[in-house]
């Protein structure tokens, strides 16, 4: 066969291995899976590695970003927040208000847990979004 | 990575990963390691593949873009892809970039393509990938030794098929010749794609381990 030819069909051979390859399903991967392969066991301890410090990065994220929202509810100031909740709503968050009353910037890091503060922080800052879309 | 140099796309694509279990990963990773070898093959002695112009060997650095890409959020998972599927979307994606850059320089007469000046892309364009699969078009020149390597790779695989007397290998081998892909070659020989891809997996098994007996690659 003539050597052009034959890398044409090559070519041709390869393309088919690859449209095979893009729809194999995961089941058939079992028997694979068994066979060891250096590259892919050096390479899938890379991921992991890279997304455990993914999932330390999102965390310092969202830190970040309620120590900002934090400080920024902290400026508008506690009388300007209270308002806007009816008077009702005030007397049930009493405590939450006092609690954000007496938190400095300094205590973010004890907040980070405090699961029905969080949820707290956030809703004063849907308000504050709302009051400003209605605008 | 660090909290600095992730890219816009690192929480909507951790939220997804979060769902991804290891043996996914291994099973992605795999899927787009065959596909960088058949899409690589014949393209890294010259070019814009080469050692030289992308400084580690080809195949690590495509696998390692498309999967940290993924990780740090440059890119972004869209929905209508899987793991495996997004994966080798980027690495086309990033070949393309790389021959693009290395034919433009090579126009400008640049001695060499520098990493950092490749064009960073954020999303792929959804195209019809399989489309691309049989694309005969070569980024370089060949040389007479690789086509010598070419036609032995080829007689190999000829003679592998001859000897099995397997009539399934002896079609399946004649439909290739014949440029098929995988619909045609499940139609022409009245399998479903799924079987065929049973009999293309005993193929590539049992041609790896006559080439390995005989002391070839």
């Amino acid at each position: 066969m003539e050597v052009n030819n034959t890398l044409k069909v090559l070519k041709k051979f390869y393309g088919l291995l690859m449209e095979m390859n893009y729809h194999k399903e995961p089941a058939d991967f079992v028997e694979e899976l068994e066979e060891e392969n250096p590259f892919i066991s050096m390479h899938l301890r890379n991921v992991i590695l890279h997304r455990t410090k993914a999932k330390a990065i999102l965390k310092k994220k969202k830190y970040l970003a309620l120590k900002e929202q934090f400080i920024a509810l902290k400026e508008l100031g506690l009388d300007k927040l209270q308002e806007l909740f009816a008077p009702k709503e005030r007397i049930e968050m009493v405590k939450l208000f006092r609690k954000f009353e007496e938190l400095t910037e300094k205590d973010i890091d004890s907040i980070n847990d405090d699961q029905d503060f969080l949820i707290f922080i956030s809703s004063l800052k849907d308000k504050l979004e709302d009051k400003d879309g209605a605008k | 990575m660090t909290i600095e140099d992730v890219g816009p796309f690192f929480e909507s694509n951790s939220l997804k990963l979060d769902e991804i279990s290891k043996v996914e990963w291994e099973i992605a990773l795999r899927k787009a390691e065959k596909h960088l070898d058949y899409r690589l093959w014949n393209k890294t002695v010259f070019g814009a593949h080469t050692v030289e112009n992308l400084k580690v060997p080809a195949k690590e650095y495509y696998f390692n873009y498309a999967y940290m890409s993924i990780l740090n959020g440059s890119w972004e998972w869209k929905n209508d892809f899987d793991l495996p599927q997004q994966l080798i979307r980027i690495i086309d994606s990033r070949i393309s970039t790389v021959v693009k850059a290395y034919r433009k320089a090579k126009l400008k007469n640049e001695e060499r393509v520098q990493e950092g000046k490749y064009a960073f892309t954020n999303s792929i364009e959804i195209q019809d990938i399989e489309s691309t699969f049989y694309d005969l078009e070569s980024e370089e020149e060949i040389s007479e030794e690789e086509l010598l390597k070419v036609e032995e790779e080829y007689n190999r695989i000829d003679q592998f098929v001859s000897e099995s007397e397997d009539e399934d290998f002896i079609m399946f081998w004649d439909c290739v010749k014949e440029g098929y892909t995988r619909s045609d070659i499940a139609e022409l020989i009245g399998k479903t794609p799924k079987q065929l891809d049973k009999i293309k997996e005993k193929f590539l098994r049992q041609l790896r381990k006559e080439l390995k007996e005989n002391g070839s690659q």
